[in-house]
């Protein structure tokens, strides 16, 4: 017995760490082919920008150095290529994504992607949007009385005939979709899953130029040290693009906001990482653009994270509504985005000692 | 480049597959190695009641036929000899853990771990007796507003010099200690918990240990879109000289239905059956827990809110004055086996058994 025991745990832990071998090669090489394709995207349409062979020697020994693994140069080939220059202390998306996230959010790390959790998790109150949520079959309120079918509809469309349905586990926009009343069945929507239900939020007038049929967003990024406050690590403003009234990756333009005060850059940048100056489809010029409420939206989401210190670091989706409020759409905690924010704005994470966290995980 | 990617996911889904069952061969073994120790004990204290040759072949039958294994024997033939008959339906431990709770559970497995997070997952308000939480060294109170490390002291001694602390992932009594005002340093405890106030229970269960607080477990099962209901249940009692109850050194009396019948034996920890209190001599056979429905129905209502989770176990207190309260809830594994051994099959007609074919 004892003996079969000793096997069992080897084999446990051999099988552990094979797995876990296969799965960080596997994901560096997802990453990296990803980077190559935004490196070139970036050079092709800036040929002066792609670093001497020089500076590729610094980045490889760089990675390999400093960060422990080769495989962490193509991130920063793009930061530098986008920056025009390289500079140490930017994270590679592979790295913060297999060894900096485990470690600064911890095994609570996966309940983040629960959106019809996110009110209660935040304490946020009436902050989020949201209505109803269904949960297993059954309809609940935001104070979690259960909802009998014939009450669903009506509880959903308080507040107009239009609402957001979100699946938990969306992201980006997918699993993201617009219900109307009368045309759509709510109780009978298939695919569906798990879903909570929002309020439609009109954007601020300003973003309206842009683009009037889509809500507009920013993402703010908090950081919280132990035991420290929470503060501002970087964000953009999403403005939408004709063709959806969902907000997803492929219809926008991220603009960068450069500071805490809210100071934008004069560019904004597409999905593929294409450099623009104006907004594809309206021709505007994004110089100049502002987000009304900023401030104010950064110090909310300050706030809520101070009373929420589970997680390090919380990307936050704001929608600056038309009636001078604005609203957390909803949170990320299980991998808040930070390349734009490092090629934009970066190095945005160089004083935390993330470049050392590699060296727990030998 | 395209041939490394299918070697690398070609690899990457035989390494988990070889985890994934290198994981189920251990997780069975321990399983099955308490699970004898324990069938040992019950067949030593009543030799009457060791099954027959036929019968231990009947549940290995049963075992792998019905529920795929025969790993799944052990805890089996621990309910076959505590009960005196082998009943169909009956969920073993292992069975439970591995197969059961990641399809019924979800992603809402691990979140009963969190006891900072517990108030605002399962909006329970004032049901639950927290005062304060400490995260990653940040002070947060009740209403998700940070505390200043000035005001945490006020907060936590408001009513009483004494309050409770329990870790993020105690469990059974462990990471559980008392603090109290001017004697511990609250600011020196690691690790993040939850600080709760004092409690005292009701005079019908300090009879039979007065010393510490004894907790009522009541599990509670919601199947897609119905209501929440009950399946099963158990009291924990201490012993006296601590005044924390540890389930290490405790006796468990089953919960035989949902009107809050005790059966007429206790277990101790080594599942000794026992039929009083071996300090008090207090006997609880018959018996019914006082107001046995109003604890249900806030476990039920609890549960109808949190529809997440499939199973819960909620620890319940009852106060001195007579009121219920929540101790705590737990998603990540709900001990079934007493209440399975005593009271059950609880867990038929959900379709459980046939979970392992998926």
């Amino acid at each position: 017995m004892r003996g079969a025991t000793r096997i069992s745990n080897l084999a446990y832990d051999l099988a552990q760490w094979t797995d876990r071998k296969v799965e960080a090669y596997r994901y560096d090489d997802i990453q990296g082919r990803r980077a190559n394709k935004i490196y070139e995207t970036i050079c092709a349409q800036h040929p002066h920008r792609r670093p001497s062979s020089e500076v590729q020697r610094t980045i490889d020994s760089y990675a390999r150095e400093i960060l422990g693994s080769p495989r962490f140069a193509p991130w920063l080939k793009v930061f530098t290529a986008w920056a025009g220059e390289f500079k140490e202390g930017w994270i590679p998306d592979n790295y913060y994504g297999r060894v900096v996230l485990p470690v600064i959010q911890g095994p609570i790390r996966p309940i983040a992607s629960l959106k019809t959790l996110a009110r209660r998790l935040l304490d946020a109150g009436d902050l989020l949007p949201d209505l109803a949520y269904r949960i297993r079959g059954q309809w609940i309120d935001v104070e979690g009385r259960p909802l009998g079918p014939s009450e669903v509809e009506e509880v959903v469309f308080q507040s107009g005939p239009r609402v957001v349905v979100k699946s938990d586990a969306s992201n980006q926009g997918k699993g993201v979709r617009v219900v109307e009343r009368g045309r759509d069945d709510l109780l009978s929507m298939d695919g569906l899953g798990d879903c909570s239900v929002q309020r439609m939020i009109r954007q601020h007038e300003s973003f309206d130029r842009f683009n009037a049929g889509s809500l507009s967003t920013i993402r703010i990024n908090t950081l919280k040290s132990v035991g420290q406050p929470a503060g501002w690590r970087g964000g953009n403003l999403r403005l939408g693009r004709p063709g959806s009234e969902i907000i997803s990756a492929s219809s926008y333009v991220k603009v960068p906001i450069m500071d805490e005060r809210g100071t934008m850059a004069d560019y904004g940048m597409l999905e593929d990482w294409t450099r623009v100056s104006e907004h594809p489809e309206s021709g505007l010029a994004l110089e100049g653009v502002q987000v009304p409420l900023f401030e104010a939206a950064l110090e909310t989401c300050c706030r809520l994270h101070d009373g929420f210190p589970h997680f390090t670091l919380i990307g936050w989706d704001v929608g600056i509504a038309n009636d001078g409020r604005f609203y957390i759409l909803e949170w990320n905690g299980v991998h808040p985005g930070i390349h734009a924010i490092e090629a934009a704005s970066g190095p945005a994470f160089s004083d935390l000692g993330w470049e050392d966290l590699w060296k727990q995980l030998t | 480049m395209r041939g490394a990617t299918r070697i690398s996911k070609l690899a990457y889904t035989v390494s988990q597959w070889v985890d994934r069952r290198v994981e189920d061969y251990r997780y069975d073994d321990i399983h099955q190695r308490t699970a004898e120790r324990v069938y040992e004990v019950i067949c030593a204290q009543h030799p009457g009641r060791r099954p027959a040759e036929s019968v231990l072949r009947r549940i290995d039958a049963y075992a792998r036929d019905v529920l795929g294994s025969p790993t799944f024997s052990g805890w089996l033939r621990v309910y076959t000899a505590w009960d005196g008959e082998f009943q169909e339906g009956w969920i073993p431990d292992n069975y439970f853990g591995r197969v059961v709770l990641p399809a019924i559970q979800g992603p809402a497995l691990p979140l009963g771990m969190y006891k900072t997070l517990s108030r605002r997952l399962t909006l329970s308000g004032d049901l639950l007796p927290d005062l304060a939480y400490r995260i990653r060294g940040q002070w947060v109170g009740i209403d998700g507003q940070a505390l200043a490390p000035s005001e945490v002291e006020d907060v936590v001694f408001e009513h009483e010099p004494r309050a409770v602390v329990k870790l993020d992932d105690s469990n059974q009594g462990k990471g559980v200690q008392l603090i109290e005002r001017g004697q511990d340093d609250l600011f020196a405890l690691a690790g993040d918990f939850v600080v709760q106030r004092m409690m005292y229970q009701h005079e019908w269960l300090a009879r039979f240990n007065p010393d510490n607080m004894t907790t009522i477990r009541i599990t509670t099962v919601k199947p897609p879109g119905l209501p929440a209901e009950w399946r099963g249940g158990m009291i924990k009692l201490g012993f006296s000289g601590s005044e924390i109850l540890r389930s290490a050194d405790s006796i468990r009396l089953a919960i035989m239905d949902a009107e809050g019948l005790l059966g007429e034996f206790g277990a101790l920890h080594d599942w000794t059956r026992i039929t009083k209190h071996p300090e008090t001599g207090v006997a609880w056979g018959g018996q019914k827990i006082p107001d046995f429905e109003r604890a249900l129905d806030l476990c039920t209502r609890l549960h109808d809110g949190f529809p997440h989770a499939t199973v819960i176990g909620w620890d319940v207190a009852m106060e001195r004055s007579g009121d219920f309260s929540l101790l705590e809830w737990n998603t990540l594994h709900p001990g079934i086996v007493y209440s399975e051994a005593n009271a059950g099959p609880l867990f038929r007609g959900l379709g459980w058994e046939d979970l392992w074919k998926e």
